[in-house]
């Protein structure tokens, strides 16, 4: 009798197993291309952002309406959640069979849950990404469901060859573009009488002398802050020649010359106090950003990027007066171009078709510009880029941003658009916080980092 | 003696429930990762057989893994020992005739309770270099802010003191509840005898107490050696790498540099030490039982 | 042997403490150790309690002060307002109560067969158990997600109830424990006639009471603050539990210690008023049941 119920127990922890788990398929390798910079886009009036855009075609109604619903799985720098979830019930209200659900998830963990949800075929419908390379072989291609089969061309190129396959599938694309930039509080500068430097070829030291000036006359704890990332780290270095892959993206130049100097400055200002400790060397062992220093006024110069704006917006209003400033420009201009992307995951053939759907409102004109205008992003699509497009406000610090990007050299999009970026990024960080903690020597430091960086690439 | 015919395979039936869920979730999920550890995987392509390759990486080239297994042999030394001692020593403390006891053994228990997350982000705000308040403490007997959390080897220490403090609490629990299966009347009959406390304590408690500290021996030492959400969230293994350990290194190899056969073999390595070190102390701890 | 020899604590056989009055210099040592003990575990913990009342420019100050200036709950409102505490605070509540009957029940079951029983291969399994100690959850997270899938267990708070049940260290802990209980009180029941299961459920749990109390207080603890498991195995936000919850608040890096102080408040409470409630019951004088001499 007793061994009945112990029977049932084992019953109770024993779950059926029915459905076989998807296998994906190795997709093609990631391609090579040769970026080219983009033109500069005039900044001009541009159109308010306006109503909903009018529904897609709704399924026949011989069939019974099917509500499938889709899994977005979203990152947040802030504002911008506000916006694409008003996009998402614009699209769920005008799309009745389809409901979009999105799931916030912190940053930190994004690449762990997605990769782990992948390897086991319950990967989300789709996602907002910012290494797509790293999910190259579960993602769907969506060109044979659009409408518009030259979608793909309608984005930066440079940023778009991350999203498409070996024979042109089309997996997504870039949905904000950013630009690493520097912020100055002003308020400070002018406290302690000075100026901003003048002219076009600033180099970084000028802006950190200055910030060091600032930092002495007003006893603020920071003169200079940098983002705990091998991305802000790699922007900074471009001014000085330095960056992480060769010009023809094969090979890695960690230990180079010039990437020598320019780190071995920047720890240097780490060991000076120039630059808080906290972030490279206590920030742990992931992405660390210092954006709350510099909104607590604590900091005067602040290397970051553009994704900071809307952010800075709401929580230092008017607090003190703060604003994008130009990169450092020495031997080329220093900054990153960067950016997330919208990608679609395969699932089902009956999802695949929605999810196409629900891609191409988002990147339409209208749902763009009205969410880079929400979330005082930079927007990816060439149209809206040549025509230009108006802020909401801060629409100097905007223009800052959009002249940046027209001077971004080369090498910088050689690196960030190389399938490989974000680990070899991550390498370089560590190693650069070895340097920084004493650890080991600058040259030991990137010595390793490119023996590294040799075998990540291959 | 009719019991014993029953008594072949009920065992297996209680063990049974607990034994399938082991397997399920821990130990096909384990076989497979060392599995992989044979294998180098990427974005783009299928895993490729690559045989001793990662292990041979491990030892000979990288030096984030030697670090890694330096620091935490310093980590579990320096955990092992102190908690051992604290909670012992707690433990007894706790079993005395006090008032308030209940009160007590909360105040130690506590910090268990709390995620590591949590334990984190209370002793970053504690020690944190301008804030914190062990620096305005200190600042008041005119001793200068100290970087507690950003130098390499006094990180190493708070690390090991925080984890301590959060967990001690756990083991003390374990060794309170040995100590009172201990009988009295045993504590009774060497009073009687004319036994002082040091020998009481000796002869009865300690050699009672011994499977009870085996546990905590084993179990602090196992915890020890897969340490990462605390020190993690408190210093994320920084500066630099002076508080990284191997379940971090297998984390940031996996997760952030996508090389999962690389950290497949390292989690085998760490597999092998951890088991070779129980069975021996397991060896060891049955010669004592058997007594 | 007439007497009792296997008892939990009675308030009449405390531990001696030695003769004499209350002013022992042991007696004292004793209150001085407890007392530190009390300022190391909670100061750092008021600390952040206190912190999590003072506005941001309270919070930057320096030198901070102990106790706020100025009390603001806005840290608290503000926090609040932006999720559903309550429905989170469910579902913790649930997976909690759900994994700890079942680790009670299965841990136990478990341990009673490797304490009480000689068969082929008992020690080797013991090993075993043992031996998934020593593989921790980063390190197996992506099979393990791929047996979940399998099963059919993704995304349900079943996924996240049973797979964290079958606890090695509860298992490992029952057992050192139950190994205490003598023999000499399973044979007698035999002799009487009783079943095995019978044993277990009348003689064998009941005088592992303590262990049972013990482990009952550890699994509400593991279950309540499991975080990285659930994250990747729930995706409806329906189904999060409290520390899902306030991982999403969380956004990005830790730097708005403001609201971070006052959400890390709010995550220790549940679980500091269900233990001051169940400590007394870890070491408590449970009488013992109807045993034979």
């Amino acid at each position: 009798m007793k061994r009945l119920i112990l029977f049932a127990m084992l019953a109770l922890v024993l779950v059926a197993a029915c459905a076989p788990a998807p296998t994906p398929a190795p997709t093609a390798a990631p391609p090579t291309a040769a970026p080219k910079p983009t033109e500069a886009p005039k900044p001009t009036e541009a159109p308010k952002p306006t109503e909903a855009p009018k529904p897609t075609a709704v399924p026949p109604t011989a069939t019974p309406l099917k509500v499938e619903t889709l899994r977005f799985v979203w990152f947040t720098d802030g504002p911008d959640q506000a916006a694409i979830e008003k996009l998402i019930k614009e699209f769920n209200a005008a799309n009745p069979d389809i409901k979009v659900e999105l799931a916030i998830v912190p940053f930190a963990e994004l690449n762990t849950l997605l990769t782990t949800q992948a390897e086991a075929g319950k990967a989300p419908d789709l996602a907002r990404v910012t290494e797509p390379p790293r999910f190259t072989k579960w993602l769907l291609d969506i060109k044979p469901y659009l409408k518009n089969k030259n979608f793909d061309k309608e984005f930066i190129p440079e940023a778009q060859v991350l999203v498409t396959g070996e024979k042109g599938e089309m997996y997504g694309y870039p949905h904000d573009f950013t630009l690493n930039a520097p912020f100055i509080n002003m308020t400070l500068v002018k406290k302690a009488g000075l100026e901003l430097p003048k002219g076009d070829k600033i180099a970084w030291k000028d802006w950190v002398d200055l910030a060091v000036k600032v930092k002495k006359a007003t006893n603020v704890p920071y003169a200079f802050a940098v983002d705990r990332s091998g991305h802000r780290l790699d922007g900074f270095i471009q001014a000085m020649g330095g960056g992480f892959f060769t010009p023809d993206g094969k090979d890695v130049r960690i230990n180079s010359p010039e990437n020598l100097k320019a780190i071995g400055q920047f720890v240097a200002w780490h060991k000076d106090g120039t630059m808080p400790l906290e972030v490279w060397a206590g920030g742990g062992s992931g992405y660390a950003d210092a954006r709350q220093l510099f909104v607590n006024q604590q900091l005067v110069f602040y290397l970051s990027g553009n994704w900071q704006m809307a952010f800075f917006n709401q929580t230092i209003g008017d607090k003190f007066e703060w604003k994008a400033v130009p990169n450092a420009c020495e031997v080329q201009c220093g900054g990153m171009p960067g950016g997330k992307f919208l990608v679609a995951f395969k699932t089902t053939p009956e999802k695949a078709e929605k999810q196409a759907r629900l891609l191409e409102f988002l990147g339409s004109r209208k749902a763009m510009e009205q969410y880079a205008a929400e979330s005082l992003f930079l927007p990816t699509r060439n149209d809206i880029i040549k025509e230009g497009m108006k802020w909401p406000m801060r629409n100097e610090d905007m223009n800052t941003f959009l002249k940046g990007i027209a001077v971004l050299p080369k090498s910088t999009y050689v690196d960030n658009y190389h399938p490989r970026f974000g680990p070899v990024a991550n390498e370089v960080r560590d190693r650069v916080t070895q340097a920084i903690t004493g650890e080991l020597t600058v040259e030991k430091a990137l010595e390793n980092a490119q023996a590294k960086a040799k075998d990540l690439i291959k | 003696m009719p019991s014993r015919r029953r008594a072949s395979y009920i065992p297996y039936l209680f063990l049974a429930p607990n034994l399938l869920v082991f397997v399920l979730f821990i130990i096909i999920p384990a076989i497979y990762n060392f599995y992989l550890s044979l294998f180098k995987t990427s974005f783009d392509k299928p895993p490729e057989f690559v045989g001793l390759d990662n292990f041979i990486y491990l030892f000979q080239r990288d030096d984030f893994f030697w670090r890694a297994l330096s620091n935490l042999i310093v980590f579990v030394i320096g955990d092992v020992g102190l908690i051992l001692i604290l909670s012992l020593g707690i433990a007894l403390l706790l079993n005395e005739d006090i008032r308030w006891r209940g009160f007590f053994r909360s105040v130690f228990f506590y910090p268990v309770l709390l995620s590591p997350v949590v334990v984190a982000l209370i002793w970053r705000w504690f020690l944190n270099t301008q804030y914190g308040l062990l620096n305005n403490l200190l600042r008041a007997f005119e001793i200068p802010p100290q970087p507690w959390l950003l130098r390499p080897d006094l990180a190493m220490l708070w690390v090991i003191l925080v984890h301590v403090w959060a967990t001690v609490g756990f083991f003390a629990l374990i060794l309170l509840a040995g100590l009172q299966a201990i009988p009295p009347v045993l504590y009774e009959a060497a009073v009687v005898d004319g036994a002082t406390r040091w020998r009481s304590f000796w002869h009865i408690t300690l050699p009672l107490l011994a499977p009870t500290i085996f546990v905590v021996l084993i179990l602090s030492m196992i915890r020890a050696f897969e340490v990462f959400d605390h020190i993690y969230a408190l210093t994320g293994g920084g500066p630099g790498t002076a508080t990284m350990m191997i379940v971090q290194y297998i984390y940031r190899t996996g997760f952030e540099m996508n090389q999962f056969g690389l950290a497949a073999a390292a989690s085998l390595v760490l597999f092998v030490i951890i088991f070779s070190l129980t069975l021996l102390q397991y060896w060891l701890g049955r010669l004592r039982e058997a007594v | 042997m007439s007497v009792q020899v296997f008892q939990v604590e009675t308030e009449s056989a405390r531990r001696y403490v030695g003769r004499g009055g209350a002013f022992r210099l042991t007696t004292i040592l004793t209150y001085t150790a407890l007392l530190l003990g009390v300022v190391v575990m909670f100061l750092p913990v008021l600390w952040m309690v206190f912190s999590s009342f003072k506005s941001l420019e309270e919070i930057y100050r320096i030198p901070p002060a102990f106790f706020p200036e100025k009390w603001i709950i806005t840290n608290y409102t503000e926090a609040i307002e932006k999720f559903p505490f309550l429905r989170y605070l469910l579902n913790s509540v649930t997976v909690t109560t759900l994994a700890t009957l079942l680790t009670l029940t299965i841990n136990s079951m478990a341990a009673f067969a490797l304490s009480k029983y000689n068969f082929r291969g008992r020690d080797t399994l013991f090993l075993i158990i043992l031996g998934t100690l020593m593989v921790p959850l980063q390190v197996i997270m992506v099979p393990v997600y791929m047996v979940m899938a399998r099963l059919e267990l993704v995304n349900t708070l079943w996924g996240i109830i049973i797979p964290p049940a079958a606890t090695p260290t509860g298992v490992f802990l029952l057992r050192q424990y139950m190994l205490t209980i003598p023999d000499e009180l399973l044979e007698a029941a035999r002799i009487d006639g009783a079943g095995e299961w019978r044993i277990f459920l009348q003689i064998v749990l009941p005088l592992a009471r303590p262990a049972l109390a013990v482990l009952t207080v550890f699994s509400i603890m593991w279950r309540w603050n499991d975080f990285l498991w659930p994250l990747i195995v729930i995706n409806d936000p329906n189904l999060f539990t409290l520390q899902l919850g306030l991982a999403r608040f969380r956004g990005e890096l830790v730097t708005d210690w403001n609201y971070v102080l006052a959400m890390t408040v709010l995550t220790m409470l549940p679980i500091t008023l269900v233990f001051a409630f169940l400590q007394r019951y870890l070491v408590s004088g449970i009488a013992t049941t109807g045993l034979k001499g």
